[in-house]
């Protein structure tokens, strides 16, 4: 699957460049997300292209975030408004951190730490 | 009241492609009409049976496209028309949501899609006829 990286702040901002994570990319969504740099403990997922995500590509994000491993987290932006959906009915939207633009999201690590 | 039919063939079992195709078809039609339904739901709801269906269906459901039958009055009613194994209304209706409350580590990846079926359709119908199985859904006008 075709990511974008581009370090911005604390972030690692990896942009998926597709329309849907679905049964059918879910694999390769892993995949690619998998073969991060480790180096990078704070990734952005800017999921502002994907326009659709079924429960095989939900599943597929918390399996990323808990590859990750302890130290090292995943934060999600710009979700458009039927993967927003996803995220709320299943409660997700209570696991991860979304946030609605970039800045929100950098301005909020800095005032975490 | 209209009535419509698309049909589409899983070629091997997790033939996640085909369904993704299916659907596409599927979803181009309805946004051709004015249904008052939203569609990112409709969209959501057939993903999640249709792979089931190449995940859990068995040999029986490579031998016979499935067929999306349709009609709209008060509500959106689709009929989702397969061979092989079948979906009782009760796995949709009853289903759980997994349980969140836990560490990361522990956090479910799967048992959503039938939750959000579950949530999302006003009906949800399971009907066995011979070698066939007909699921009947019903979505509600925004």
């Amino acid at each position: 699957m075709d990511l974008i990286h581009a370090q911005q702040g604390e972030y690692l901002v990896v942009t998926v460049n597709a329309m849907r994570i679905d049964a059918s990319a879910a694999l390769e969504f892993k995949d690619s997300m998998n073969a991060i740099d480790e180096s990078n403990s704070k990734i952005l997922l800017n999921l502002e292209q994907v326009e659709f995500i079924d429960s095989s590509g939900l599943g597929a994000i918390i399996s990323v975030m808990k590859h990750m491993g302890k130290g090292r987290k995943m934060d999600l932006w710009a979700l458009t408004p039927t993967v927003e959906k996803v995220f709320r009915l299943t409660r997700m939207d209570s696991i991860f951190s979304i946030y609605a633009t970039l800045e929100q999201a950098v301005s909020d690590q800095k005032a975490t730490g | 009241m209209s009535n419509n039919l698309i049909r589409f063939q899983l070629r091997t079992s997790e033939n996640f492609d085909a369904v993704r195709i299916g659907l596409g078809r599927f979803i181009h039609v309805l946004e051709t009409l004015n249904t008052q339904i939203d569609l990112g739901v409709v969209e959501l709801v057939l993903a999640e049976v249709l792979n089931n269906i190449a995940e859990h269906g068995g040999r029986e459901s490579l031998n016979h496209p499935i067929s999306l039958k349709w009609h709209t009055s008060d509500v959106l009613c689709i009929n989702i028309i397969n061979a092989g194994r079948c979906i009782p209304t009760g796995t949709i209706t009853n289903a759980q949501m997994p349980n969140l409350d836990t560490e990361i580590d522990n956090l479910p990846e799967g048992g959503f899609g039938w939750v959000l079926v579950g949530i999302l359709c006003s009906k949800v119908r399971s009907i066995r006829r011979g070698s066939f199985n007909t699921l009947r859904l019903n979505f509600p006008k925004k």
